[in-house]
């Protein structure tokens, strides 16, 4: 090992073994944020509420997905660790899951309804700075999530990832003054680099990691 | 040299070598923050071969610092690994030991 050994090293580094050596987590990621850049066209489609159906049925969908690539692809590879759930745990975990859907719900509402806060998002000049307060809060929001998580765990990835998705955002509001009609580019450009950068951590991890033939 | 340090230093020459061998307490540095294991995860973990990491669980095993269930999963073998509260309690003595011992000196 290269860092320094300690116990709250190897606790970092087993998580970072088990839920990021494999890039499946960046597939997720990438696959969730895809299906913000063409809910859009989606929703000129259904209608909101249709839309809101297919979103959240196609996001437990790839969930359940990526969960079953993980138990068939990973687990014989990488191996299966039992959690020992200590109260800090937990809490650090509540703590995360909250912030993470925080993250998305204001992303949802900065992408689908931009005027929540009041009105359409107006002319990009630097005196409207102050009009994009919301889509600025969500970007550091992003920004402070990710890294918390990076630094957390030692993954310096996911500050890219903060940044990625924070700006695409701001920029996919400004773009279109609003709610985007179509195609949400900048939203899934960020997702293709991100699901880029996991297809890559898979072939890497089923390179490194075969299956074993058996236990000594 | 004072009263204290003597007793520190005499405190070391007792450490617990079945934790003291650096690819033992590496696995049990490992187990120490999870429930329980498999072979697998130590191995890619700890970056030992299958003998090695064999050998090194059966001498804790022996001890009693670790437990270790081995089962099926469909048709594979897999054998689970955990530390026992003996393991538990001996690894926090060892961190004690080598943190008093290795505390910097005031002067120098």
């Amino acid at each position: 090992m290269s860092d320094t050994p300690s116990l709250s090293e190897v606790q970092r580094r087993t998580v970072r073994l088990l839920s990021y050596e494999d890039g499946l987590w960046d597939l997720l990621l990438g696959t969730i944020f895809m299906l913000l850049a063409v809910y859009p066209i989606t929703r000129a489609r259904l209608g909101p509420a249709w839309n809101m159906v297919l979103f959240v049925g196609l996001l437990l969908l790839a969930t359940g997905v990526f969960s079953v690539l993980r138990r068939k692809i990973s687990a014989p590879r990488l191996g299966y660790v039992k959690a020992r759930y200590t109260p800090a745990l937990k809490g650090m975990l509540a703590v995360a899951i909250a912030l993470v859907a925080l993250t998305v719900g204001l992303v949802i509402l900065t992408l689908v309804k931009p005027g929540w806060l009041g009105g359409p998002a107006p002319e990009v000049t630097l005196v409207n700075v102050k009009s994009y307060l919301v889509e600025i809060l969500v970007l550091l929001a992003l920004v402070g999530l990710f890294s918390a998580m990076g630094y957390l765990f030692g993954v310096p990835r996911l500050f890219l990832y903060g940044w990625l998705l924070g700006c695409a955002n701001l920029i996919s509001v400004i773009l279109y003054r609003g709610a985007p009609a179509g195609f949400n580019l900048p939203l899934a450009v960020a997702a293709g680099v991100i699901l880029l950068i996991g297809a890559y951590l898979l072939v890497r991890m089923l390179r490194k990691y075969p299956v074993q033939g058996a236990e000594a | 040299m004072g009263k204290g340090s003597q007793q520190g230093l005499r405190d070391l020459s007792g450490v617990d070598r079945v934790v003291h061998e650096p690819a033992r307490l590496m696995i049990l540095m490992y187990l120490y923050g999870v429930k329980e294991v498999d072979a697998l995860f130590l191995l890619n973990a700890t970056e030992l071969t299958w003998g090695n990491l064999s050998s090194h669980i059966s001498k804790l095993e022996e001890a009693g610092y670790v437990e270790v269930d081995k089962g099926f999963v469909g048709k594979k073998p897999r054998t689970m690994v955990r530390l026992t509260s003996a393991g538990r309690k001996a690894v926090d003595d060892y961190r004690k030991t080598m943190q008093a011992a290795l505390k910097k000196p005031r002067i120098g």
